[in-house]
């Protein structure tokens, strides 16, 4: 299991489109995906659970990764999660 | 799976759903410093013997509710016996007071509360109604909840949670399950709550309320698609469903007769494995559980009555 903290750098925050990219990428991996925000854990292969987060500029989110291909993923989708447009 | 915290409440929002939502007269008398009390429990005491002077085991932490019987009591005492009970009493905190039918207590209960910042509150119900509607309001919010991931539907009237990894179909289905008439309450995050113990009640949540994500054509808005009586707002789970891919050495159900069961929340509800593998009709293989478990409900068990047929047979050969 692989875990990292991030801040959402995007200004207009987590909506649609970053997060449709979010998914697409984090569909490739075979790890599970879990995005977590003040405690609550959220799938991270589904766009409507993301949605739910509804992580504004600045919100501090945490990524868990569990899987064969964890430590890529976990690079690739905390990068995606932080800097996403 | 993971447990959501419930959100805080305060007297303050307790105030606006009784007026609100159950159109109470709602008056505050006094302790207006309080109105930001956290309640934490979701009991309702009556303080009876509290206010005759045994104070222990006082359940201080939750809601006094005074009655016909409290509020005579307190208000046939003398100014002077009044507070001196008050006093030990509000040094307690309490988050705040009720009273019924519009009662108005005295004086000497004001300015006492008022010094201890504990809202005293009248309202026009009585002690059942009042205490009903608080169990109701407190038991939805402080209901132990978790929430999943998966998509709740209503088939024949039955609460169905369809679990599953991403991309097995559960959205997929819930879709054909939608073309077929029945309902959706919620795609992707159920968010299910344990009433009275032991009844499980799924939702799903506010901002993507009714929305389900096909893959293909996007996010699609199911109550603009299908009408409103495509959707409902709140169901019990009745059944779970677990999609899960083909397992060849895995062993399914192939008679019916052993019960699985999952847990949600510490209750058992009734568990249907369903392999997929093209060319099984999901949906109607759901469809069709469903009414098996509806005729089990009204006592008719196809597997365990074709075995005894079997086992008849067997006996007059």
């Amino acid at each position: 299991m692989k875990e990292k903290e991030i801040i959402v750098k995007n200004k207009s925050g987590l909506h649609a489109r970053p997060i449709s990219n979010f998914v697409n990428k984090a569909s490739t991996y075979k790890s599970d995906i879990f995005v977590i925000k003040d405690g609550a854990e959220i799938n991270g292969k589904s766009v409507l659970s993301l949605l739910t987060l509804a992580a504004g500029f600045n919100t501090k989110l945490t990524i868990r990764v569990t899987g064969a291909d964890e430590d890529e993923a976990v690079h690739v989708l905390s990068k995606l999660l932080e800097e996403g447009e | 799976m993971n447990s959501k915290q419930n959100k805080t409440l305060t007297v303050k929002d307790l105030l606006e759903i009784l007026k609100k939502e159950f159109s109470f007269e709602v008056n505050l008398l006094s302790g207006k410093k309080g109105l930001k009390n956290r309640l934490s429990t979701l009991d309702v005491n009556r303080p009876g013997v509290t206010l005759a002077g045994y104070f222990k085991n006082f359940a201080s932490d939750r809601i006094q509710l005074f009655g016909r019987g409290e509020f005579d009591y307190i208000t046939s005492l003398s100014n002077d016996k009044q507070r001196r009970i008050l006093e030990k009493f509000f040094s307690y905190k309490i988050p705040c007071c009720f009273f019924i039918n519009n009662d108005k207590p005295g004086e000497v209960f004001i300015d006492l509360s008022n010094e201890a910042g504990i809202p005293l509150i009248s309202v026009n119900p009585d002690t059942r109604q009042l205490n009903e509607t608080l169990h109701e309001v407190l038991e939805k919010h402080f209901a132990p909840r978790s929430s999943y991931h998966g998509v709740m539907v209503e088939v024949f009237g039955i609460g169905v949670l369809i679990l599953g990894k991403s991309g097995v179909g559960k959205s997929e289905c819930a879709l054909d399950l939608l073309t077929r008439n029945h309902r959706l309450i919620g795609d992707d995050v159920v968010i299910v709550s344990k009433l009275g113990g032991s009844i499980l009640v799924a939702q799903g949540p506010e901002l993507i309320k009714y929305h389900i994500e096909i893959r293909g054509i996007g996010i699609i808005d199911v109550q603009r698609l299908f009408g409103v009586g495509s959707v409902r707002e709140k169901k019990r789970v009745d059944i779970v469903v677990r999609l899960e891919e083909w397992d060849k050495d895995k062993k399914y159900e192939r008679i019916g007769i052993d019960n699985k069961y999952y847990t949600i929340l510490g209750v058992k509800v009734p568990l249907i494995e369903i392999p997929v593998k093209p060319g099984r009709n999901i949906p109607v293989i759901i469809e069709t559980a469903v009414r098996n478990i509806r005729l089990r409900h009204m006592g008719i068990n196809s597997s365990e009555l074709l075995n005894a047929r079997v086992q008849d047979q067997m006996r007059f050969k």
